[in-house]
């Protein structure tokens, strides 16, 4: 009847348990191991029995309940949240705290010891882990990430740069082929060309008059504005054309096919070998290309209200501009080329009050060159009538109303 | 608006200066990495997603809207990053079945579904005599057993101190869904913090 017979016991059976420690024992079990409820008789022996069980059985007991509570946690890890509520001050608290900008001190008293706790608890969170511990592992990861915004700069630039020595290529190799063209066919060309011509100049017109139409709509639609998708330049380039759609004046005019007043084919001149008919996504806003762009459209600086349907002969939409084309390579300009569109023989101007009209000349009737801001043709008629001097920077407005200045 | 604040800073980057650029990295290093460490438990993905979110940032510049917030962008874009990052390592939340839970606190109030009380919680003060690593360790520990979008609403909320329209608006659910899911992620992180604060102190 030692505790070393007891201690064989737990978990076992009763095996070398004395008789009375095994009689205690089975009535400790029956009272539910508690050894108050235990017949008197045999209450002491259980209670020891009970202690020594209580001794040794602390970890085996504990260990069961560690077992069920790590899986219960398991559960409750996966369904979080369910079963976890604040109390209800803890909750008007964190409403009156986020409430007040994540200030505890701005709280209602009566809530802002439980507003501190919240801000103790996001404190824990925010303050750690300590990600400054040493300032080198800093500095890395923040010029690591600069040096990874450069090179994709580069790799753009990159692009750019060869997109633009593909297209002189082409231009060299069109202009030779050309040449040996113009030689082998110099009995046909007239012919050819005139006919070729006076297809898609009548096809553009029709595009134009689309055009007009769409933007009747548009402007019916949105109190008597143009098309205007841009903010304004404020000073900034307008020609950055599939680059950046706040600072491409042609997503100004692209509006109106993303919102199908018109489709892009009926912006797609026959005489610009680079059109395109579809939109190259659904959610596009520009076109790609100042080479996929057809027409020009007037630079909107400004959202100018009643401008469409005004008898003024303001040019609003034209065959895209040569100067325009020259200008973005940084080429010398000739402020009286005629739009490549037609072959530099002319070009169809959409007028403030809805006509079409093909102009042999950019430069209007009343002096007004439509490729041009006023500024710029006072400029150049000073110094000279001829040669390109200071080529357009792109950055240019319309100077007053009637001042007709389309682009890209 | 202050001339140094975020926006006008990317005003000025989208004007070409650089420096503008660098300021805002450095700016928000700090708490975004922390936020990102929290949010994924890994240092290395947190760096990268730091670095990549930057560069969203960079390439997204042209569509970010000045009117509004730059830091919420921000975190959001990082967030995202992130998660993808998690989602190509293929981790997923990883139980700590090894841990023992519910045995927090002492008492049998602390097991099963029960209301948390804040004020019965010992919350160390970002100076108390526990050290940073410890302390580091157990707020990793218990924000691993969060479900995901409560770490997530819980983090947003904690670093970004939005109001809850704000993070409605930045997440995209309802003003309702925000207060429940907020509460009960607090609910379920004190919780979770008790438990691990008194695991700590049980090893």
């Amino acid at each position: 009847m030692s505790n070393d017979d007891v201690q064989v016991a737990p978990g076992i059976g009763h095996a070398g348990l004395s008789a009375p420690d095994a009689e205690a024992l089975d009535a400790l079990m029956d009272a539910g191991l508690e050894p108050e409820r235990v017949p008197a008789a045999l209450r002491p022996r259980a209670a020891r029995v009970a202690g020594i069980l209580a001794l040794l059985g602390h970890a085996a007991v504990d260990g069961r309940d560690r077992r069920v509570a790590r899986v219960m946690g398991a559960v409750r890890t996966r369904a979080d949240g369910v079963e976890q509520e604040l109390c209800g001050d803890d909750a008007e608290a964190l409403d009156a705290w986020v409430l007040a900008g994540f200030d505890a001190s701005k709280v209602a008293g009566s809530l802002r010891a439980r507003a501190r706790a919240h801000q103790a608890l996001a404190d824990l969170v925010q303050s750690t882990p300590p990600v400054a511990l040493r300032a080198s592992d800093r500095e890395g990861l923040i010029a690591r990430t600069l040096a990874g915004v450069e090179q994709a700069e580069e790799i753009n630039e990159e692009h750019f740069r060869l997109r633009a020595g593909a297209s002189r290529v082409r231009w060299s190799d069109l202009l030779s082929v050309a040449a040996v063209f113009l030689i082998a066919a110099s009995v046909l060309w007239p012919v050819l060309s005139t006919v070729r011509d006076s297809a898609r100049r009548s096809l553009c017109g029709a595009n134009m008059r689309e055009v007009a139409r769409a933007l009747g709509g548009y402007s019916y639609d949105n109190d008597q504005m143009l098309p205007m998708a841009t903010a304004g330049f404020a000073g900034g380039t307008w020609w950055n054309v599939g680059r950046d759609p706040s600072r491409s004046n042609s997503a100004n005019f692209y509006t109106l096919a993303r919102q199908d007043y018109v489709g892009l084919a009926a912006m797609a001149c026959p005489g610009n070998p680079h059109a395109v008919t579809a939109p190259r996504s659904a959610d596009a806003r520009d076109w790609s290309s100042l080479e996929e762009l057809s027409y020009s459209y007037r630079v909107m600086a400004n959202a100018e209200r009643e401008l469409w349907g005004s008898p003024d002969r303001i040019v609003i939409v034209a065959d895209r501009s040569p100067v325009v084309l020259r200008a973005v390579r940084g080429q010398t300009i000739y402020p009286h080329e005629s739009s490549p569109n037609h072959a530099g023989r002319g070009q169809h101007g959409l007028m403030a009050d809805g006509s079409a009209e093909w102009l042999e000349s950019p430069v209007l009737a009343s002096g007004d060159n439509i490729w041009l801001p006023k500024p710029i043709e006072i400029l150049i008629d000073v110094v000279s009538r001829r040669v390109g001097l200071e080529p357009l920077q792109g950055t240019e407005a319309p100077a007053d109303r009637e001042d007709s200045f389309v682009g890209p | 608006m202050d001339r140094n604040s975020d926006e006008r800073l990317v005003e000025a980057y989208r004007r070409g200066d650089t420096g503008a650029f660098r300021t805002l990295v450095d700016r928000h290093h700090d708490d975004l990495m922390r936020f990102l460490i929290r949010l994924g438990g890994d240092r290395q993905v947190a760096e990268d997603a730091f670095q990549e979110a930057f560069l969203q940032v960079h390439l997204s510049l042209g569509s970010f809207d000045t009117s509004r917030r730059f830091r919420p962008w921000l975190f959001t874009i990082a967030a995202n990053k992130a998660r993808d990052l998690l989602r190509r390592k293929g981790r997923r939340q990883t139980l700590e079945l090894s841990a023992p839970i519910g045995s927090a606190g002492g008492g049998s109030g602390s097991e099963g579904g029960s209301f948390i009380d804040l004020l019965e919680i010992d919350i160390p003060s970002p100076d108390a005599a526990m050290e940073d690593r410890e302390r580091d360790e157990l707020v990793q520990r218990a924000l691993e057993r969060l479900s995901e979008p409560l770490r997530e609403i819980l983090l947003l909320a904690y670093f970004q101190r939005l109001t809850y329209a704000q993070i409605a608006d930045e997440l995209g659910i309802p003003l309702g869904t925000v207060k429940s899911r907020l509460h009960a992620a607090v609910a379920s992180f004190a919780k979770r913090w008790q438990e691990v604060a008194a695991e700590s102190k049980q090893s």
